[in-house]
């Protein structure tokens, strides 16, 4: 047996005697193919408690991986558990986890009470019990004088806030957010971040993905960079930072697919930072170099605005640190 | 820590949590069936065949009802095998049993069911169980008030008579049989069909023709339909026509079993598919 083996028995061991897969969300090599289009590939993370962030552009594979925590998915490949439980039995999982979706969909015609008191009654708690949790659940997401209007009515905040709400109702140890702070004015933002302090403050484990970097990284313990599929960076922000600015100079290589590859990248050319361009083989899309990927990128935001392109997808064609990290820094700066 | 953490501490099973958890799903989808636009369409539906007796009981024809000319118990079956049995329970079925997992990939609400504590194969168990208690419920209300209705020409003593002292009553209750039976055994098929098929139409028509010409198919074929057994357990014999194969119906404890069983082996299949199910709404 090779050395590489033996390690890894050595670290498996290792966990086992500190107890860490029981008090952590734990991948081990785990993929999700949707057929043959990539959601995520060879994920091997150990999540621990505190607020930790999933930070990667739209596409990147955020919901397939938050799905997969959930059961909602199943691996193609590999192994995932939560608190030493295996995603696969509800009934003991969901006692500890709380999970809000992307699924901006809700059972139909319910009030917001009736939403997040409903779902707590199938956990199993007495009419009573569920009645306290539902007011404390919308309390903390300031949805308390909404409570008994239909949901059909809220706002895009509003729903985001009862999902939130529904999610974290039972006191889960785990909450798993995607995309929590998606349509949520600056006042509610602001203070939906302090909840998820007060929540990882209670020692649980809060996960939230995000496409901008800007919106997560002060309120992470720690953040996860994901694109096109792959983990690309695991840390603390400020370390990722420091890592990036040393190549900030080196060019970055974007990609682009929309309908008029050809005339983009004419476009393209009359900026005097991009290098170079390559047009893809099945002309629905195009490669390019640039030194300055934000203007490039604004570029694309003003044309699609105008019209001129209609663009599927845009993305650091790279998927190291540097390329993704930067190209989530220039999202920062773009109001989306 | 809440109740039903303590329970999952504790590592034991707890069946008081567990018939809480089932009874809220029951309950929830019982509302769901109940008081929405569902449950107004399903009544329309029901008071189909007491419309119907109403009006051959109640409109002369050469001065005699339709009741009176061809015997209340004749015309009574007759609406009930090609009225009820042959469309209303079946579509009413369809339509609230496709509903039950379909209606909710489509509303995209389903997931909220699999993020609860509870065992898959318990959700499925649990919102057929509420389906039939509200299908039955108000399909049973249908047969009582139809079938009071051909008293009508004998009155009110003469019904009283008929239930407690003739055949009326073992006549009722075999109505109400075969309905419930029906939606046990509709149910579960459709609950199935509406789990792997986005839409109903081609699986529902065949098994639709399947079922109303089960009267040519030979005798083993027979076996392999639901009304088949709903109509064994008919109580009053009525001819298929000229082109049946005719069969002695099976005895009433083969059909019950036999309808029962064939709802068990469905809906483990239909758990089997939900334990293996991934959400994904976007192929709707
Ligand atoms: N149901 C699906 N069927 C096929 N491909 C999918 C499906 N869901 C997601 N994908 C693909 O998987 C990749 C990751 O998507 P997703 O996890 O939704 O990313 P994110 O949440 O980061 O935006 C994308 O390429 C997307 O097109
Ligand atoms: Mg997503």
């Amino acid at each position: 047996m090779s050395g590489a083996a033996t390690a890894r028995g050595a670290l498996d061991a290792d966990r086992h005697a500190v107890g860490r897969d029981d008090s952590n969300i734990v991948l081990r090599d785990v993929s999700k193919f949707y057929g043959d289009v990539l959601g995520v590939n060879r994920v091997d993370l150990v999540i621990e408690p505190g607020i930790t962030s999933l930070v990667g552009p739209n596409g990147s594979g955020k919901s397939t991986l938050m799905n997969l925590l959930a059961g909602l998915l199943r691996p193609t490949r590999g192994e995932i558990s939560i608190l030493g439980l295996p995603v696969t039995r509800p009934q003991d999982l969901f006692h500890r986890f709380g999970y809000c979706t992307q699924y901006d969909s809700f059972p139909r015609g319910a009030t917001g009470w009736q939403f997040v008191f409903s779902y707590l009654l199938l956990h199993g708690l007495d009419r009573g019990e569920a009645e306290r949790l539902t007011a404390r659940a919308l309390e903390r997401v300031g949805l308390a004088r909404s409570a008994h209007r239909r949901i059909a009515g809220y706002s895009k905040g509003m729903r985001q806030r009862i999902k939130l709400a529904q999610a974290i109702a039972h006191r889960p140890q785990i909450m798993v957010l995607d995309e929590p702070l998606n349509g949520l004015d600056p006042m509610v933002r602001a203070e939906t971040i302090e909840l998820f302090r007060q929540l990882a403050g209670e020692g649980q484990h809060v996960l939230i993905s995000s496409h901008i970097l800007h919106e997560v990284d002060l309120l992470s313990d720690r953040v996860i960079l994901i694109s096109n599929g792959y983990i690309v960076a695991e840390g603390e922000v400020p370390g990722m930072r420091a890592e990036v600015e040393e190549v900030r100079e080196q060019p970055l290589q974007v990609f682009v697919r929309c309908d008029r590859p050809q005339w983009l990248a004419g476009r393209a050319f009359e900026l005097d930072h991009v290098t170079e361009v390559q047009l893809h083989d099945d002309g629905g899309g195009l490669h390019l170099r640039t030194r300055d990927a934000d203007r490039f990128l604004r570029l694309v935001a003003e044309l699609v605005a105008e019209g001129g392109v209609e663009v599927e997808a845009v993305g650091p064609a790279d998927s190291d640190l540097q390329a993704v990290y930067r190209y989530l820094v220039h999202e920062e700066e773009e109001p989306s | 820590m809440t109740v039903a953490r303590d329970a999952v501490a504790r590592g034991g099973r707890d069946w008081a949590l567990l018939a809480r958890q089932v009874g809220g799903l029951v309950r929830l989808e019982l509302r769901r069936l109940l008081l929405t636009r569902r449950a107004v369409i399903l009544g329309l539906a029901s008071a189909v065949p007491v419309a119907i007796v109403l009006l051959v009981g109640s409109i002369p024809i050469d001065g005699q009802t339709v009741l009176e000319r061809f015997g209340n118990r004749t015309v009574y079956e007759t609406i009930f095998e090609t009225v009820f049995l042959g469309a209303i329970l079946f579509f009413g079925c369809l339509y609230v049993f496709f509903n039950l997992f379909r209606g909710e990939i489509l509303e995209r609400s389903l997931h909220y069911l699999l993020l609860v504590p509870l065992r898959r194969e318990l959700v499925v168990a649990a919102k057929y169980l509420a389906a039939v208690a509200a299908v039955a419920l108000l399909f049973a209300a249908s047969t009582v008030f139809s079938y009071m209705l051909i008293y009508l020409p004998v009155g009110f003593s003469g019904a009283i008579e008929d239930l407690t002292a003739g055949p009326g009553g073992r006549h009722l209750v075999a109505y109400l049989g075969v309905t419930l039976l029906a939606c046990i055994g509709y149910g579960a098929l459709f609950t199935l069909v509406g789990m792997v098929f986005r839409n109903p139409i081609i699986p529902a028509g065949a098994l639709y023709v399947w079922e109303m010409l089960h009267f040519l198919l030979p005798p083993a074929l027979k076996k392999l339909s639901v009304i088949h057994y709903l109509k064994g357990m008919l109580p009053v014999p009525l001819s298929d026509g000229p082109f049946a194969v005719v069969v002695e119906p099976p005895p009433v404890a083969v059909s019950v079993l036999g309808l029962l069983g064939l709802a068990a082996v469905v809906l483990t299949v239909t758990a089997l598919i939900i334990r293996r199910m991934e959400i994904r709404y976007t192929e709707d």
